[in-house]
């Protein structure tokens, strides 16, 4: 019974000992890899960062001139568009017919944008025109260059001008002097007839030509 | 204050305001200046063109945008459809859009219903035909579809401006053709453009000093009534012939 006990001991003690051998083996391992990725002495220096220089060119107004007919500012944004993005384009227009001057503006968002666009479209023939295109630089900008190139442009309507302007209301003092007219010019007719030699009486003027006021203002009162 | 007789006796949606003594005198007094003209100076007379205008002077520039003159019924048309001698008219057809009108369907229709036209122009020939015809014939009127009238001025030209032949919009599709046609043919045409002042052929040198006066009488009628604010609006009214002065007919103030 004594010698069976001893034996189940040994076995027990065995078993530890596999153990604690094979926990210990990756153990030594490990400083290998590590060698290699960091060296104690010497190595590759680590390269500064570069830094670039800031951009001088700012400007990104372009001016086109000999526009041809037909190519105003949709069909300019849409053609320059395919160089970067536009901000504004603006096309010199007569003031009372709407017709355009054949030259105008255009600003671009990146001012190497418009360096490429100015060089690639300048002497460009379009429709026939020769496209002048070059770069206005900022402080060459007027302050004005944008004014009223957003609104769509409307010609001057002279005949509804006129027409407002004859039918308006008169005012007492205005209205007498318009009948004043009227009767002078009557008789300056009756004699410009008189001498062209032919017999004929004119008729005389319907209406009143004494001044009545058709509407009180009070502001003839002061 | 002075105001005209109003003569009583004529039926008007409107009392008349018109004299028909002012325009005897000055009737009068035009042939009378025509005929001592036409004695003195004997090749002037050949470039009068034998009509006699009424100048019309509106207080307010109406606000009509329409290129279709007012007509204005004559007693005695300017003309004279049923001469010996017809005069030549014109009329432009539609050959463009779907509802079209052949040049021998409308030939047809004018033939059976005695419809008084010489000429038939498709627009789509209109610039070559019309400079042919022109150096032919001398077209006294117009005639043109009603839904061309919007691009004919620019196939007309500015010379159809000057000399004031702009086509008579007729409805071609509707209507009697006939009706519309012998309408414009006897009325007096008042185009109202954008200013005060208007033309109008009332009668013409050939015709009696009666008609004459009865015409100008009705021609004033009609457009004081047609005029947009009607008789209010009317300022003046001159009679007078091409290169005569013009005598004041009706003026007023008010």
């Amino acid at each position: 019974m004594g010698a069976k006990a001893k034996k189940a001991l040994k076995k027990n003690m065995k078993k530890v000992a596999a153990s604690a051998s094979s926990s210990q083996l990756p153990l030594p391992q490990n400083p290998k890899p590590s060698a290699d990725f960091l060296p104690l002495e010497g190595g590759p220096a680590r390269k500064a960062p570069v830094t670039t220089p800031p951009l001088q060119n700012k400007a990104t107004v372009l001016y086109i001139g000999r526009i041809p007919h037909g190519f105003y500012e949709t069909e300019i944004e849409a053609f320059f568009s395919q160089f970067g993005t536009v901000k504004r384009v603006r096309v010199a227009r007569n003031k009372k017919t709407g017709k355009s001057k054949h030259f105008g503006f255009i600003q671009f968002e990146d001012p190497e944008v418009a360096e490429i666009a100015a060089g690639a479209m300048n002497d460009y023939l379009l429709m026939e025109h020769m496209l002048k295109v070059h770069v206005i630089e900022p402080e060459n900008v007027k302050p004005n260059l944008w004014r009223g190139f957003k609104c769509n442009f409307k010609p001057v309507d002279s005949v509804q001008i006129e027409r407002r302007q004859l039918n308006k209301e008169r005012t007492l003092e205005e209205h007498r002097k318009m009948l004043q007219k009227i009767v002078k010019k009557d008789q300056k007719r009756r004699k410009r007839i008189e001498a062209a030699g032919i017999e004929y009486e004119c008729p005389e003027l319907v209406g009143n030509t004494q001044p009545v006021p058709k509407r009180i203002k009070f502001s003839e009162e002061d | 204050m002075s105001t005209t007789t109003t003569t009583a006796a004529l039926p008007q949606r409107h009392q008349s305001k018109v004299d028909p003594q002012n325009v005897n005198r000055a009737v009068k007094s035009l042939l009378k200046w025509w005929d001592s003209k036409s004695k003195t100076e004997n090749s002037e007379s050949l470039e009068n063109d034998g009509f006699v205008y009424l100048i019309v002077t509106l207080k307010r520039i109406p606000q009509l945008d329409r290129t279709n003159p007012l007509m204005i019924p004559l007693p005695h048309p300017l003309i004279d459809l049923v001469a010996e001698d017809p005069p030549e008219l014109c009329l432009i057809i539609d050959d463009k859009h779907k509802n079209k009108i052949t040049k021998e369907a409308a030939l047809k229709k004018i033939e059976a219903e005695k419809i008084p036209i010489t000429t038939v122009i498709k627009v789509s020939k209109l610039k070559s035909d019309l400079r042919k015809l022109e150096e032919e014939k001398r077209f006294e009127l117009y005639f043109a579809e009603r839904r061309l009238m919007p691009m004919l001025p620019k196939l007309l030209g500015k010379e159809f401006v000057k000399k004031n032949k702009t086509p008579i919009a007729i409805n071609l599709r509707h209507g009697s053709w006939k009706e519309q046609i012998e309408k414009a043919c006897e009325s007096a045409l008042f185009f109202v453009g954008t200013g005060t002042c208007s033309v109008v052929k009332v009668a013409k040198l050939s015709m009696g000093r009666n008609e004459i006066a009865e015409n100008v009488v009705a021609a004033m009628n009609g457009i004081g009534d047609l005029v947009p604010g009607r008789w209010k609006n009317v300022k003046l009214f001159h009679l007078k012939l091409l290169e005569s002065l013009a005598l004041p007919v009706y003026q007023s103030v008010a």
